[in-house]
C-alpha cells in the first residue's frame, strides 16, 4: 500500500513525490508532523516484526528442517508446524505488545491534545495497514 | 595285451580325468560363488542382462580388471564437506522442485565419481564401474535412475522421485565415505 510505505520514514523522500495527487497533496499538508511522527512510529512499529537477528536464525532453522523432508517427510512437517507455532506466538506477542504501546499514548491521557492524538491516529493508521501489508 | 591287462590302467586313466573334471567344476563353482557373493544382486542382474551365466562372469571379471586400473582415490575433507553442503542444498531444493531436485542429486553423483577417478562415462558403465566398488548401492542407483527415466516419460509421483533421492543419497554417502573405500580397494587389487 503506498500510504503505507509513505509513511515508513525510509521512503519519505519518495512519498513526497507520490504520484497519487491526493496523497502527496496530504502528505505535504502534514509533512512537520509527518515526519516527526514518522521518526516515532519508526521505532514504534518496525519494518518488521521480528528483529533480523531473530529473522535470521527462525530461516536457518526452517532451512534445516526443509532439507530433511527426503528423508523423513512426516516427522519434518511436524517440525515445521513447531517452528511455525514458535514464529506466531513470538509475532502475536509483539504486535499485543505494540498494540499495547498505541493505547497508552492516549486511553489514559484525558488531556492529549489534539496534536497528539493526530500522531496517535497516524500511529494507528501506520500499525493497521502494516497488518494490511503482511 | 588284451583288453583285461589294460583295465587297471582305463581305470586310472578315469579316475583321474573323473577327478580333474571335478576338480575345474569344483573351481568354477568357487569362482562363481566368489563373484556371486561380491556381487551380490547385480550378479544377478548381469546374467538376466547378458542372458548367460557365463558370459555375466566373463563381464564380471573384466569390469573387475578395469576398475583396478583405475586411479580411484578418496576425497580430502574439504571436498567431502563441499560436496555434503552441495547434497544437502539440492535435498532442500526438492520441496520446491521434486524434478529437478533429482535430476540434481544424479548430476552430483556424476561429479563426485569423476572427482574420484571414475572416467566419465553412460549411465550404463558408471553404474558398471560402481559395482565394483559398491555393488550393494548400485540397485538402488538404477531404481533412482529408473524412477527419473521414468519421470521423463510419463511421470513419477512426489513419492517415487522422494525415493530416488534416497537411493541416490545412499550411494552418495558411499561415495564420499573414505574408510570404506580404502578397504574395498584392497579388497579388489
Amino acid at each position: 500500500m503506498d500510504q503505507n510505505t509513505n509513511l515508513n520514514p525510509e521512503t519519505n523522500d519518495r512519498a513526497v513525490q507520490s504520484t497519487q495527487p491526493m496523497e502527496s497533496t496530504a502528505v505535504r499538508q502534514f509533512e512537520p508532523h509527518e515526519q516527526i511522527q514518522e521518526q516515532e512510529s519508526g521505532q514504534k512499529i518496525p519494518v518488521t516484526w521480528l528483529d533480523q537477528d531473530e529473522i535470521n536464525q527462525l530461516r536457518s532453522r526452517w532451512t534445516s528442517i526443509q532439507a530433511q523432508f527426503v528423508d523423513q517427510p512426516r516427522s519434518t512437517v511436524e517440525q515445521a508446524e513447531a517452528l511455525v507455532s514458535e514464529a506466531v506466538d513470538r509475532i502475536n506477542h509483539l504486535l499485543a505488545d505494540l498494540q499495547t504501546s498505541l493505547s497508552e499514548q492516549w486511553c489514559n491521557h484525558e488531556d492529549a491534545s489534539t496534536e497528539d492524538l493526530l500522531c496517535t491516529i497516524q500511529d494507528y493508521r501506520t500499525f493497521l495497514y502494516r497488518l494490511l501489508d503482511h | 595285451m588284451n583288453i583285461q591287462s589294460l583295465l587297471p590302467y582305463l581305470i586310472v586313466a578315469a579316475v583321474v580325468i573323473l577327478a580333474a573334471l571335478g576338480i575345474a567344476l569344483v573351481i568354477s563353482r568357487i569362482k562363481s560363488l566368489k563373484l556371486r557373493k561380491k556381487f551380490g544382486t547385480e550378479y544377478d542382474y548381469t546374467v538376466q542382462a547378458e542372458g548367460d551365466p557365463k558370459k555375466a562372469e566373463q563381464a564380471l571379471k573384466e569390469r573387475q580388471k578395469r576398475v583396478v586400473k583405475l586411479d580411484i582415490h578418496p576425497l580430502d575433507e574439504n571436498a567431502r564437506d563441499r560436496y555434503n553442503e552441495e547434497w544437502m542444498e539440492i535435498q532442500a531444493y526438492f520441496v520446491d522442485e521434486p524434478k529437478k531436485a533429482v535430476d540434481q542429486a544424479n548430476r552430483l553423483i556424476t561429479e563426485v565419481m569423476i572427482a574420484r577417478g571414475f572416467p566419465v562415462a553412460d549411465f550404463e558403465q558408471r553404474a558398471a564401474d560402481l559395482s565394483v566398488l559398491y555393488p550393494e548401492f548400485v540397485p538402488n542407483y538404477r531404481n533412482a535412475y529408473a524412477i527419473a527415466k521414468k519421470n521423463e516419460q510419463d511421470g513419477s509421483s512426489t513419492e517415487e522421485l522422494r525415493k530416488a533421492m534416497v537411493y541416490y543419497h545412499s550411494l552418495f554417502g558411499e561415495l564420499l565415505s573414505p574408510i570404506e573405500t580404502k578397504e574395498k580397494e584392497l579388497e579388489t587389487a
